[in-house]
């Protein structure tokens, strides 16, 4: 046979067809049980990402730009995604990750013990703190 | 849902231009209407962008005034001066089943998977990692930034990708300014309207060349996996990019068989406002722009005079559906960290043969997942029994396309400087294949089915 005829017959075309409708259909067997399982949770509440920081948005309004300061690790792989959370939940001011050189400062600490450090070694003070322990801190003159 | 309004103005001004460039009749309705609102968005998107750049802040009046204005002028064109459709259009294989039954049945199953799809995208009403981290989060600069909006390319940290484009942040940005009701519902629209009108594109471009039944086979065989609706519907660009690949996919195998001026210019514009997608846009733009006007070049049904002005057309069109891009990367962007274009000037951990064979066995992997619901399977096996007819006339021209791209995505995951190698895959791999699959699928089904000329 040659390889033009193989390639353009009629039954290799008609399992072409096959393959495709099996897929649909498993494709069709999958989505329906997320589309109810989906279904079944269309009440669920999601949490805004960043949603701890939203208390410093009424503070930060108007400053273009402010530094982010925590005390846990911030490389691409390894960071938590609190500085991502952050700078979403705060655009548009920019914040920049690791400088204490601004005049605002949030600070990201999961114990009071290292905000209160990093609050001495800016000279900042606090100006606004959300329950969730996040503060917006504004460095001395 | 009064949203839907605006992505109808931005509709209407896609088809308007369509036909203010004569080649509907070319296109086909389906493919005609698939393709406007693409077209449409990203006009919007791009006005909304050189606006910024002009009175330096977001204005609601202005802008949707500015758009309004661009409806209107398109509008008063077609009424007063109607532009005369070229309508030497080549063979439309005819359907099987009568066109009533047939549509019926097509409409029917898209309103299916149409509400699994609006379904299926409240999974993650946030949309996912990097759609609010990067997309949306500089929404909120376009929106809220006032005269600074510019620092969402000069001043974020490179954590939040600076250097990344902005024609989704600009689309859900102008949809989002008429009504001003809530960001991310419209994120979360603009993603459902691109997911779907990629599965319509799908039955569009096909039903072109191959018969309707088979396009719409397509099309619900893309629609229906539930992975490629997971990554198109959380918010990501990569839907845009995948959306508009199979546009340049279905426009540039027209353009082959039509050799028309217009529509030739018509594809580079598409392939342009591919790079204001993604940074992976920009190297799809060279590959297919090349490889295009290679084939043009070396067509022999054509005179060199002739194949030197489609060219010419398809590169303007580019340069025109890249001029927003050509601004954002020249005067704001940082350059991107996550190519190197001289890895000779970093220590490269990963630029040897075991950075290779992970990056292969990651994506090896990735095609022999569950998640695929065994698409990327099936694809091969075609791809293994049809091998020669993919290297055919002007299917040669797609799979040199994916061979060289392939090559480019290894080039860049060994050339990683910056983090793990093996985080990078895990971040990016599904979502890259996720982009390529409407185009693969459109490319397997063509090369099956094309009729010799």
């Amino acid at each position: 046979m040659k390889i033009s005829n193989f390639l353009n017959h009629p039954y290799l075309r008609l399992f072409f067809i096959a393959l495709f409708c099996i897929l649909i259909a498993i494709n069709f067997f999958t989505i329906s049980t997320k589309t109810v399982e989906q279904v079944k949770n269309l009440d669920k509440k999601f949490l805004e990402p960043g949603f701890e920081f939203a208390g410093l948005r009424k503070d930060l309004k108007g400053i273009p730009k402010a530094g982010y300061l925590s005390e846990k690790n911030q490389t691409a792989e390894n960071q938590d995604g609190r500085f991502m959370m952050a700078q979403y939940m705060l655009a548009p001011t920019v914040l920049d990750l690791n400088n204490p050189n601004h005049r605002y400062l949030i600070l990201d600490c999961t114990q009071p013990k290292a905000a209160i450090y990093l609050l001495e070694k800016t000279n900042a003070k606090p100006i606004a703190v959300t329950p969730f322990g996040k503060i917006l801190a504004e460095r001395k003159p | 849902m009064i949203n839907l309004f605006i992505y109808a103005i931005s509709f209407f001004i896609g088809f308007l231009i369509i036909r203010s460039l004569k080649i509907t009749k070319i296109l086909s309705m389906p493919l005609c209407l698939a393709l406007s609102i693409g077209l449409g968005l990203a006009t919007c998107a791009i006005v909304l962008f050189f606006f910024l750049c002009i009175y330096g802040q977001f204005h609601q009046g202005f802008i949707i005034s500015l758009n309004l204005l661009l409806l209107l002028t398109l509008s008063i064109i077609h009424i007063f001066y109607p532009p005369k459709q070229i309508s030497e259009v080549s063979f439309t294989p005819p359907a099987l089943i009568h066109p009533v039954r047939f549509y019926m049945i097509a409409v029917s199953l898209w309103i299916i998977f149409l509400s699994i799809i609006a379904i299926l995208a409240q999974q993650y009403p946030y949309g996912g990692w990097d759609a609010w981290g990067l997309y949306n989060m500089k929404a909120k600069f376009i929106l809220y930034g006032e005269m600074f909006w510019k620092s969402l390319a000069t001043e974020l940290h490179w954590h939040t990708q600076p250097s990344y484009p902005i024609l989704l942040p600009l689309i859900n940005s102008w949809i989002f300014s008429v009504f001003q009701t809530n960001l991310i519902r419209v994120a979360s629209m603009t993603a459902i309207v691109f997911c779907a009108a990629t599965g319509f594109l799908m039955y569009g471009g096909l039903s072109r060349f191959i018969r309707k039944e088979l396009a719409l086979l397509g099309s619900i065989l893309l629609m229906s996996n539930h992975w490629w609706i997971f990554w198109s519907t959380t918010q990501y660009s990569d839907i845009l990019l995948g959306y508009f690949l199979l546009a340049n996919f279905i426009l540039l195998t027209l353009l082959f068989k039509e050799k028309n001026k217009n529509l030739s210019f018509f594809t580079g514009i598409f392939l342009g406002l591919m790079t204001f997608a993604k940074n992976e846009g920009i190297v799809i733009l060279i590959l297919l722009s090349s490889l295009s006007s290679v084939y043009l070049f070396l067509d022999k049904t054509l005179s060199r005079q002739r194949s030197s002005q489609l060219i010419r057309w398809l590169l303007g069109g580019a340069v025109v559906g890249s001029v927003a891009t050509l601004v954002f990367k020249l005067t704001m962007a940082p350059t991107t960290r996550e190519v190197l274009f001289n890895p000779f000037t970093h220590e490269l951990k990963y630029f040897n043969s075991s950075g290779i064979l992970l990056t292969t066995k990651f994506y090896c992997v990735q095609f022999l997942s569950r998640d695929w619901n065994f698409i990327w399977i099936a694809l091969g096996l075609v791809g293994i029994l049809q091998f020669p007819k993919f290297f055919q006339k002007e299917c040669k021209v797609f799979a040199i396309f994916f061979i060289l791209y392939a090559f480019i995505l290894i080039y860049v995951y060994i050339s990683t400087a910056h983090f793990s190698l093996l985080w990078r895959l895990s971040c990016t791999a599904s979502r890259i294949v996720a982009n390529l699959l409407p185009s693969l699928i459109f490319f397997t089904f063509y090369t099956i089915w094309r009729k010799d000329d």
